[in-house]
């Protein structure tokens, strides 16, 4: 083999190994990213606001499929009222889509039956949640939901 | 197409870190909105750009802009606003308003409120990733 033909095969190789590294850097987010946002929903059913604060970020904004903001204080003040309750919450079909190794965004289904804020709220919505990685740990920016037509 | 509202105030926050981004981008925001041409933002949404919808309608890139297409706005409105940077990633969240016509031909006249996320690329561009949206529950 000549010079240059070693030259393109060490090259093929080389670019190869970075994909193959890249795909699984990708695909460990997503599994990540997965993990996380079942704790996420199960921190919520049990009320708990330790979790929320470890892992939504300053800034983090949440719209609710009947269209109110929340912020991260509001959030976790919510967590913490004990008279919402939660019976039932279960997240679906979950799918993550990353950009580069700092953004990731997950769409989801969450079906739920709670008492919120005094209303009673049964429904199943559709979720979009944008994380980030902040130096090492993913936090939430943002989570909107709406529901989702006939269910 | 929530991130082309969003867009607008893109230009004082987040892309302001890249001005030629920003005002190019206000710009054909502008124009496509004027003229009801997404042709003109198309560029400005990710490859991997899914738009959810308050009906919890998911589409793609191709599907969102087909269905912009077939939209005609009479009066579009927003407010309130606000973007966040988180590093390479922002969000954009506010409230929407509009009357026309909607893709399938019927009268559209909606109150939402969206977020958008948005992604600076590994050219230097931002680019709409997701959008999601949810009616306003009276």
């Amino acid at each position: 083999m000549t010079t240059r033909g070693t030259a393109l095969v060490v090259i093929v190789a080389l670019s190869c190994v970075a994909l193959s590294v890249n795909l699984h850097a990708q695909g460990d987010t997503a599994k990540q990213i997965k993990e996380l946002q079942q704790q996420s929903r199960d921190a919520q059913m049990k009320n708990d606001a330790s979790w929320a604060q470890q892992h939504l970020a300053d800034g983090f904004v949440a719209g609710n499929s009947w269209g109110d903001w929340e912020t991260k204080d509001d959030f976790i003040k919510d967590l913490e009222n004990k008279t919402n309750k939660w019976k039932s919450g279960n997240i679906s079909e979950v799918q993550v889509a990353t950009f580069g190794s700092n953004t990731a965004v997950s769409h989801y289904t969450f079906t739920y039956d709670a008492e919120l804020r005094g209303t009673h709220r049964a429904r199943t919505v559709i979720c979009s949640d944008t994380w980030i990685n902040d130096s090492g740990t993913w936090k939430t920016a943002a989570t909107h939901c709406s529901m989702v037509k006939g269910k | 197409m929530w991130c082309l509202v969003g867009l607008l105030s893109f230009g004082s926050a987040a892309l302001s870190q890249d001005s030629t981004a920003g005002s190019g981008s206000e710009k054909q925001w502008l124009q496509s909105q004027k003229t009801n041409n997404p042709d003109l933002v198309a560029p400005l949404l990710a490859d991997k750009f899914v738009n959810t919808a308050r009906d919890g309608k998911v589409t793609s890139k191709a599907e969102s802009l087909a269905a912009a297409k077939a939209t005609k706005y009479e009066a579009v409105a927003y407010d309130d606003v606000k973007v966040t940077a988180f590093g390479r990633a922002a969000i954009a969240t506010g409230d929407f308003k509009a009357k026309g016509t909607d893709s399938s031909g019927k009268p559209l006249d909606t109150h939402e409120r969206f977020t958008d996320t948005w992604v600076k690329m590994p050219n230097g561009q931002w680019q709409c990733v997701a959008s999601h949206q949810s009616s306003i529950e009276m």
